[in-house]
């Protein structure tokens, strides 16, 4: 919070107004004390002045009563008498004539005649200068501990015969009488160490008492304004002698002053206030002024971050408007840019038709509101067109067939090409027979490419869809079914038929599952004995593999192994086969050590260069012999690669493995081939066995394949024996071997054992019986 | 402390003598005189004639006083004389020639007296017995002065305006000089004179304080006359 601009700004603010107002507040209130206690001081000088006027016009008036006192005729002639006693008595009586205190009676020279307080010699010392002129004489002294206002005045008769002296004392009337005319408090002391430090005060009793604790600091510059935290009164010293003993201190209550001082303050820290509270808004006012553009923008920025098209904020004349019109362009480019690149990724960049992935963003929608007609095409044999004209020209010929695709009438709602030659048409239609056919025929007519006329074989898979039919996957799928259909019809027209569909799951379901079923026990294999004709005796078996299914049951190894080599997984089941055939042989090797078990081998396994190495090591690690473990292969598959599958054969061979033709006479067999195949053995297919009694041209066939055979040095096994009668056809023709329902079925490895043990033990005479 | 200086006859020699401040001449002719005649002047601090000055000559060998009677008049509301000398036992008439009542009185230690108001003349002199200086007042007019020195000797006078004073037939021989005078700042020193001219001046200076004044009516208020 404390890093948001808004803060920052209200804290630079607020700190500088404070420091402003603070300083203000502070000269101000400083120039206003200081003119304060000048005003104060001023008082305290006009309040001295008067306080000393005060005091002369007392002293003036004090001499007068004194002077008429010395003059009384009366008074002179008791002093002329001399007698210590009548002096003293009129002394006493004078004196409180004129309520004098103290009365006294010097000698012209100074000495102490009479008194009415006990003076010592110091008290007297501070009198003699007086009486060395001839004029009345007025000061405040200390006398007797107490401080008098003094008035001496010579008696004259008419010489001066004595100094009469009156005192009054300095005390709380007269600092009242004072006060009346000054308004001031006063109290009196003295700078006496001797005495006790005295105070007579108009002051307060308590304020006295705090006075008292002070009078050390403000005797020690009695001349100086004093001003104390603790005392309310601002005091200055006057002194009241020459020796400056006595000392009037004048005090002036400093609320007067100090209210006003403080009423300032008090209105400062208002204004302070006032003015923090104006600066906050301001600098909140301000903050927000820039904050909330910057906030909106930041808004703005994150919605065109999130592609979102929001509204820019107003565009206003400051930087914050130009970051505005920034954003905006940058937006506006943002836009262009993305655009440019959604044609790019939805568009492919040889024909300018849709891509796949286009296709895939907007079937869905089509597939769940609409019906219509989907289109797979494809150019039949394109790979042999590419490589015949080249790539270049490939490439120009698809950019023809998409535009003779874009022009068709009736317009499809969108074209694309999926990968290719594989393109996709959809009609917002249910088309006619008729119409597909033109769009068809459309297609056909010859294609310019560099001056030669290409004619395209097209194959075009249709998929009529209904609403909510199923997923665009599923669409794409059986368009993709119906196309290889007329791929494999030779190009043509091909409707998706219901069905297709489910085939194809259950391959897929096969494919998926049979790496696991191959570990969890689903496929066991079985064998099936070959029975030698000449002995009527079993040493070779086929092994065939089988899968019980957890949902699908038992699946046929033609849909399996043909949907496995498909799917490249063929070599999976090889390797299973071989390693469990051969850990069965071994575990046969004690009781059948004779028996040999065929493996069926397909293409895939054939070009795979590794496998003798692989067979050779599983027969090391479980100590079979090569010669145990037959291998069979189809015609079709030698077909693939001759030459490398050939080699293949000789490194299996030359191991002493037995090897096989499998389904002789069904494939594309090419005798030429035949003489060069380093086989063992052919297995004449069922096909020709099963009605062998009864049809002629097979037994024609077999007669002609085993002597074939035979006059190529191979054995000959035929397949799939039903009955007795077909035995004594293929005894006649000269086979080998015989494999088929009329021996056995193919059996599990235990019912295998058993078959063996018994056939072993009934053949003999059955085989005397035959011969 | 006397210090004897003959001079010439033919003129006069100044002897100064430093005693107290004071310069003493003697001019002298012969000796064996049967009477004499003696001047002195005196003088101020500031060789001024001093005025109102007493000279009192006592002698050695001290003859019978011979009291004298004087008055001493309220002219003016001033005392006239204001300074006036007397031998011991002389009696003072205090005649008053103004047109107000005076009420005269002494509270000096040589005689302490009033004359309560009255006009004209009292209706007795006063004596004055005890050598000494009398200061006399007015109880209703403050600033009226007056001294009378009473003296032990019958040479006593008092210096006219010219500060001189003479006496024109006296004894030769030694006498004691007294000088006073009502403003004088310090106690006359007595010194000796002897008298052995038979015309023979002497001159006295002392020093006074010469703020003071003689007293005077004010000019204005009451008692104007």
């Amino acid at each position: 919070m404390l890093n948001s601009l808004r803060s920052k700004w209200i804290s630079l603010l607020v700190v500088l107004l404070s420091l402003l107002m603070l300083l203000t507040g502070y000269a101000t209130l400083k120039s206003m004390r200081a003119n304060s206690m000048q005003q104060a001081e001023l008082s305290l000088d006009v309040a001295s002045k008067v306080f000393q006027q005060a005091l002369d016009s007392r002293a003036a008036q004090l001499t007068n009563s004194v002077s008429l006192l010395a003059a009384d005729f009366g008074f002179r002639q008791a002093i002329a008498t001399a007698e210590q006693a009548t002096i003293e008595s009129v002394l006493q009586n004078h004196g409180s004539r004129i309520n004098a205190q103290l009365a006294l009676l010097l000698t012209p020279d100074g000495e102490l005649l009479a008194s009415s307080a006990r003076l010592d010699s110091g008290d007297i010392r501070q009198l003699i200068p007086a009486t060395q002129g001839s004029s009345a004489v007025t000061d405040i002294l200390l006398l007797d501990g107490q401080a008098y206002q003094l008035v001496l005045v010579p008696v004259r008769a008419p010489v001066i015969i004595a100094w009469v002296g009156m005192g009054f004392l300095v005390d709380v009337p007269l600092a009242e009488q004072i006060k009346g005319i000054t308004g001031l408090d006063i109290s009196f002391t003295q700078q006496d160490s001797r005495a006790n430090q005295q105070l007579t005060s108009t002051l307060p009793a308590d304020t006295q008492q705090r006075l008292v604790n002070k009078l050390g600091d403000i005797l020690a510059t009695p001349g100086a304004t004093h001003l104390a935290a603790d005392f309310n009164y601002i005091t200055r010293g006057k002194a009241l002698d020459n020796e400056k003993q006595l000392w009037a201190l004048l005090h002036m209550p400093d609320d007067r002053w100090l209210a006003s001082y403080q009423q300032l303050r008090h209105q400062l820290v208002e204004i302070f206030a006032f003015g923090l509270v104006l600066a906050l808004l301001a600098a909140f006012l301000f903050a927000r002024s820039i904050s909330k553009p910057l906030s909106q923008l930041s808004h703005f920025a994150k919605a065109i971050g999130q592609g979102n098209a929001a509204e820019p904020p107003a565009i206003s004349h400051d930087e914050i408007g130009l970051l505005t019109s920034t954003l905006v362009s940058m937006q506006q480019s943002i836009t262009a840019r993305e655009q440019q690149l959604r044609q790019q990724a939805e568009h492919d960049a040889l024909t300018g038709l849709l891509n796949r992935h286009a296709v895939e963003l907007r079937l869905p929608g089509i597939l769940k509101t609409q019906h219509g007609t989907l289109l797979q095409l494809n150019i039949i044999q394109f790979k042999h067109i590419n490589d015949t004209l080249g790539l270049a020209n490939g490439d120009t010929l698809l950019q023809l067939l998409a535009q003779r695709l874009g022009h068709h009438q009736p317009a499809a709602a969108f074209c694309a090409r999926l990968n290719g030659d594989e393109f996709l048409m959809l009609f917002n239609q249910s088309l006619s027979e008729q119409q597909l056919v033109d769009l068809y025929n459309s297609l056909q007519p010859a294609y310019n490419i560099q001056n030669s006329l290409i004619n395209l074989k097209i194959a075009i898979g249709i998929y009529p869809f209904e609403p909510e039919q199923g997923t665009t996957s599923e669409a794409l799928r059986r368009v993709d079914l119906a196309q290889e259909n007329a791929s494999l019809a030779g190009g043509g027209i091909a409707f998706y038929q219901s069905g297709q569909d489910e085939t194809h799951q259950r391959e897929l379901t096969i494919i998926r599952d049979l790496p696991n079923a191959l570990n969890s026990g689903q496929l066991f294999v079985v064998y099936q004995p070959k029975v030698e004709l000449a002995s009527q005796q079993c040493h070779s078996a086929e092994a065939l593999i089988r899968w019980q299914h957890p949902q699908l049951g038992f699946i046929s190894p033609v849909d399996f192994i043909a949907t496995a080599e498909h799917s490249g997984n063929i070599g999976l089941i090889t390797q299973w086969m071989l390693r469990t055939v051969i850990q069965q042989l071994a575990a046969w090797q004690h009781d059948y050590p004779t028996l040999r078990v065929a493996v069926n081998l397909s293409a895939a396994d054939l070009l795979d260069q590794n496998l003798p190495e692989q067979i050779k090591n599983l027969l090391d690690i479980n100590q079979v012999p090569a010669t145990a473990l037959a291998l069979e292969v189809t015609e079709s598959a030698v077909m693939q690669d001759t030459s490398k599958v050939i080699a293949n054969l000789n490194t299996l061979k030359a191991m002493a493995i037995n090897l096989a033709i499998d389904d002789f006479g069904t494939g594309q067999s090419s005798l030429a081939y035949l003489k060069q195949l380093p086989v063992n053995e052919i297995k004449i297919d069922r096909a020709f066995v099963k009605d062998i009694e009864t049809n002629t041209n097979d037994a024609l066939i077999v007669n002609a394949t085993v002597k074939l055979a035979h006059g190529l040095g191979f054995k000959v096994t035929a397949e799939g024996l039903e009955n007795q009668a077909g035995l004594s056809f293929l005894k006649a023709s000269g086979c080998d071997t015989v494999q088929g329902y009329f021996f056995s079925k193919p059996l599990a490895a235990n019912d295998f054992s058993k078959w063996l043990t018994n056939f072993a033990a009934t053949t003999t005479p059955t085989a005397e019986v035959s011969e | 402390m006397v210090i004897n200086i003959l001079g010439k006859i033919a003129g006069t020699m100044k002897l100064a003598l430093i005693a107290g401040g004071l310069v003493l001449a003697l001019i002298l002719h012969s000796s064996q005189l049967s009477a004499a005649s003696l001047t002195i002047s005196i003088t101020n601090q500031q060789q001024q004639p001093l005025a109102d000055a007493v000279v009192e000559l006592r002698s050695l060998s001290m003859s019978d006083i011979k009291p004298q009677r004087i008055q001493v008049a309220q002219q003016k509301l001033t005392f006239v004389p204001f300074v006036s000398a007397v031998p011991a036992g002389s009696e003072v008439d205090f005649p008053n020639l103004d047109k107000t009542r005076h009420h005269v009185y002494s509270f000096s230690p040589a005689k302490q007296f009033e004359i309560q108001l009255y006009a004209d003349k009292p209706e007795a002199p006063i004596t004055f017995d005890t050598p000494g200086i009398v200061a006399l007042g007015c109880n209703i007019h403050d600033y009226m002065q007056a001294y009378i020195y009473v003296s032990e000797s019958n040479l006593v006078a008092v210096s006219n305006e010219a500060g001189q004073l003479k006496w024109p037939d006296i004894t030769p021989g030694q006498y004691q000089l007294h000088v006073w005078h009502p403003w004088q700042l310090e106690p006359w020193q007595v010194t000796t004179l002897d008298l052995v001219m038979p015309l023979q001046t002497a001159a006295v200076s002392l020093a006074i304080d010469l703020s003071q004044q003689k007293p005077q009516a004010p000019q204005r208020g009451f008692g104007n006359r």
